[in-house]
């Protein structure tokens, strides 16, 4: 498997963790579950939010909260087109 | 005239619109379908094999009113206009070629400055601007040449891996005949008198090429839409 693909599975998963926990995530489980070393997370996490597939919101206790955007969703949702199209053109 | 060259005239300035026409047609719909999945992946090898097919429609854009001014034989006072036209037609259609390659190679972290685009773009404009300059048609097929040839060889590893597997992606069967087509069809820019019915089959044929691809990209975006 190629690299880049890896990459947009990567991305797969760290949103759909977000999903999977009813869209609202703090930064320090979706570390554990995403699997990554922290330094490549932390280059997921800033590549996820300039991308603004995710969004960071504060609750009531001022907690960081992480959450998915309408693109981020709309990435789970194509995902597999995505990864569908590359594999079929050899991208 | 007489009245038969000017009805060959007419049919080949028709043969030739509809056929650049379609062309244009088929590449710009390959480009927008493609749009959402290149802006949610941002994926090189997408951004890459959408500039295959722009690069292509804004080629035989200008290539149909490039030929337009050859056919007429009236350049007049469009001289310069007309070495400006066949320099982005010579170049755009180059670089469409290239794209489709570089789609297939990015990932070949090993190929190193073959990867480089703006090197490739450079090559691009030397090779056009020595083509027209020193009048040398021949430097430009010679170029096309090596990039069909690295094209295949790019590709002949893959499919050999993929022998004996069911389904064995399109393109390893049409990207080859598309570079093919690709030399062939900018032949007629540099010889006038092409034959009309070598013309039509070249046309017939390149029109199923992209009508493939485009089937084919049709067919992967839209599933589960």
């Amino acid at each position: 498997m190629s690299k880049k693909r890896e990459r947009l599975r990567v991305i797969y998963d760290i949103l759909m963790i977000i999903k999977q926990h009813k869209n609202s995530i703090k930064p320090t489980p979706l570390l554990r579950y995403s699997n990554l070393s922290s330094q490549s997370f932390s280059e997921y996490f800033k590549e996820l939010k300039e991308r603004e597939f995710i969004k960071e919101v504060l609750d009531k206790k001022e907690k960081k909260f992480i959450t998915l955007t309408d693109k981020g969703f709309e990435y789970l949702e194509k995902y597999k087109v995505i990864s569908g199209f590359i594999e079929e053109f050899e991208l | 005239m007489p009245p038969r060259m000017m009805s060959l005239l007419g049919a080949t300035y028709g043969m030739e619109l509809v056929y650049s026409f379609l062309v244009i047609a088929i590449c710009v719909i390959i480009y927008f379908e493609t749009k959402q999945i290149y802006r949610l992946s941002s994926h090189k090898g997408l951004k890459y094999f959408r500039y295959t097919f722009l690069f292509f429609a804004i080629s035989y854009l200008l290539k149909f009113i490039s030929r337009l001014f050859l056919i007429e034989n009236n350049v007049g006072n469009n001289g310069l206009l007309l070495l400006v036209l066949l320099l982005f037609t010579m170049y755009t259609y180059l670089m469409a070629g290239i794209y489709l390659v570089l789609s297939i190679s990015w990932k070949k972290r090993k190929l190193g400055l073959l990867n480089k685009t703006f090197l490739w773009n450079l090559a691009a404009i030397i090779i056009v601007v020595l083509t027209i300059f020193l009048r040398f048609p021949l430097g430009y097929f010679l170029f096309q040449a090596i990039i069909l040839i690295y094209g295949i060889f790019l590709l002949y590893p893959r499919y050999k891996k993929l022998k004996g597997k069911k389904d064995i992606p399109l393109i390893y069967v049409v990207y080859p005949f598309l570079l093919v087509f690709w030399i062939i069809n900018i032949l007629d820019l540099f010889i006038s008198n092409f034959q009309i019915t070598l013309q039509i089959l070249i046309y017939l044929f390149s029109i199923t090429l992209f009508l493939s691809i485009l089937y084919k990209v049709i067919k992967k975006i839209n599933i589960r839409r």
